[in-house]
């Protein structure tokens, strides 16, 4: 195996993620973004599966987040600005790898940057993966849903400074234990310790919900594979419907489990992820 | 001539606004004489405004609208420290570099409908304030070889030189801006610069005042209609009328093109006892980077 951590100053801050080091030629890069309150081990399972198979993986740290070093100004978490630290870290990595096409795989709040990075990289997106993972668009109009607005009734207290950070922060163990526990989680998976940063990304969402509520958003071209837990516990399950106006191509799988379906059933998630990106592959 | 005395009467009375008792504690002395630690701030500042445009003109994709493309690089920017700007980034793809159709103010700005497609002409323009210095930029590429840009880079840079003689030279402005509308029209290009307000080819540069107060207005901030209309707006544009000194610091922008496409650059020029320099020796268009044409 030859994954190894690595550590640059983009854009002035200090920034983690995992990458292979020995790539098989051709393959598309694979672009792991985690959720909350999560860090870049939550896709261990999937990457290093991948890696193994040759395909060149990078799973960043979410600013804030591990060796990701939180930003004193609140307008680095901005969607915006995160999805030019995720392409900075696709052009150190090309540096090396050369050219590649893309998929953006991503889970919880990770979706929303993946759908952000997926709309940036033009030609070179091949596909965009989401678990449990809707756009910020999706979930703010799953308002007239009673059962969704029930689930996400958390997000305000995230957005509210100082309540959920005391949460999150130095000890955060016992809260990131709670949610991993409501959200389904049996199997073992690193403490990722304070998270309290990464509901900043949170509160940039928000920060931006004017574009995200009256502008269109651009459209994904490339395939699109959404995969759904049928109980999970934060999300309702997807609608094709949902979809329109985001993605000329959506698969939508919905399978049994909870929220951390790229642990939890892994070995389905991972035959459905290489399925799509060999796919995806073959039609280019 | 009534036109031109009435431009003199209303930039007499908007230059006593900013000589107001209150009002003028808050505006810096003009630039007109550019001390070195000045100079050092607008080098700064111009830097990091074209340090923006490499980094997004990098990563710009056939899809991309203008719109998204300069709000990124408002957030590279402000990612970068910049809290205000003299004007917001403006991107334009195609033949809107070349403000084909352009009748209105609006149409300048950056489309929310126009997307970048393979072997367009970009221009990427920005104007930060660093530190209280305003910088002002233009950078025009194709991300694939561009035989007719080339060519029309060819005649850009020869301007870039044919300008310093002209600063340096006893030529009046307005007989400056004439000149380089005469060599635009010689070569076969039309003149894109006379579009923009008051048909500037360049404008005055100044510290602002309160540069830690986010910039408000679109697409040109409060900062920089302060920074103009208290010295009276019309000496502070070179446009074909302009009547004023050369000395001091200017943003000079040429901008030309056909209905296909235009280029431009924007840089600072310092005149300094009738010598003319500019301020950057190695602005990106001089020598363009990788995976630029």
């Amino acid at each position: 195996m030859s994954l190894r951590q690595k550590n640059a100053t983009l854009r002035g801050l200090s920034t983690g993620w995992w990458s292979s080091s020995e790539p098989a030629p051709g393959k598309p890069i694979l672009f792991f973004i985690h959720g909350f309150p999560d860090d870049a081990e939550s896709w261990r399972p999937q990457f290093e599966l991948f890696e193994q198979a040759g395909y060149p993986v990078i799973a960043p740290y979410l600013r804030g987040c591990g060796p990701s070093e939180p930003a004193s100004d609140r307008v680095r978490y901005s969607r915006d600005a995160v999805v030019l630290d995720h392409l900075e870290i696709l052009r150190e990595e090309c540096r090396t790898w050369g050219e590649r096409e893309v998929v953006v795989i991503g889970h919880d709040i990770g979706g929303m940057h993946a759908w952000t990075l997926a709309r940036m990289l033009g030609p070179r997106l091949k596909g965009l993966v989401l678990v449990n993972a809707p756009d910020v668009g999706q979930l703010l109009r799953r308002v007239t849903r009673p059962k969704q607005v029930a689930k996400s009734s958390y997000i305000p207290v995230f957005l509210v400074r100082g309540i959920a950070d005391r949460w999150f922060g130095p000890e955060a163990d016992r809260s990131v234990r709670f949610a991993r526990k409501k959200g389904g989680l049996t199997q073992p998976l690193p403490l990722p310790g304070d998270v309290s940063s990464l509901l900043e990304h949170y509160r940039a969402a928000f920060r931006d919900f004017r574009r995200v509520l009256f502008q269109k958003p651009d459209l994904v071209r490339a395939p699109v594979l959404a995969i759904a837990g049928k109980d999970d516990a934060f999300l309702e399950v997807p609608t094709q419907q949902e979809f329109k106006g985001y993605a000329d191509k959506v698969e939508l799988r919905v399978l049994e489990g909870n929220h951390w379906l790229q642990i939890e059933q892994k070995d389905q998630v991972h035959r459905l992820i290489q399925r799509f990106v060999e796919g995806a592959s073959h039609a280019s | 001539m009534p036109l031109e005395s009435a431009v003199q009467r209303i930039s007499s009375r908007l230059s006593r606004v900013g000589r107001l008792p209150l009002l003028s504690r808050v505006s810096e002395p003009s630039a007109h004489a550019v001390s070195e630690q000045d100079a050092q701030g607008f080098l700064r500042s111009q830097k990091l405004a074209y340090d923006c445009a490499v980094a997004i003109g990098r990563e710009l994709q056939p899809g991309w609208t203008e719109r998204r493309t300069a709000d990124l690089m408002d957030v590279y920017l402000r990612d970068h420290g910049v809290k205000t700007f003299f004007h917001h980034s403006f991107a334009w793809f195609g033949d809107r570099s070349s403000f084909q159709g352009f009748r209105h103010y609006w149409d300048f700005m950056p489309s929310r409908s126009r997307r970048l497609e393979e072997g367009q002409v970009v221009i990427l323009d920005t104007a930060p304030v660093v530190e209280g210095y305003a910088g002002d930029i233009g950078f025009a590429f194709a991300k694939h070889p561009h035989a007719e840009l080339a060519r029309a880079r060819s005649l850009l840079l020869a301007m870039r030189q044919e300008l310093l003689d002209l600063f340096s030279g006893p030529a009046p402005t307005k007989e400056i801006w004439a000149k380089v509308d005469q060599r635009i029209r010689e070569q076969g290009f039309q003149n894109c610069h006379e579009k923009y307000p008051l048909g500037a080819l360049g404008h005055r540069l100044h510290r602002v005042p309160l540069p830690n107060l986010r910039g408000v207005g679109i697409p040109f901030t409060l900062h920089a209609y302060w920074s103009l209309l208290s010295r009276g707006l019309f000496p502070e544009v070179l446009g074909p009328w302009h009547e004023g000194e050369k000395e001091g610091l200017w943003a000079i922008e040429p901008h030309f093109g056909n209905e296909r496409f235009g280029i431009k650059f924007e840089e600072i020029l310092i005149v300094k006892d009738g010598q003319a320099a500019w301020l950057q020796e190695d602005p990106p268009h001089m020598k363009l980077p990788e995976g630029f044409y």
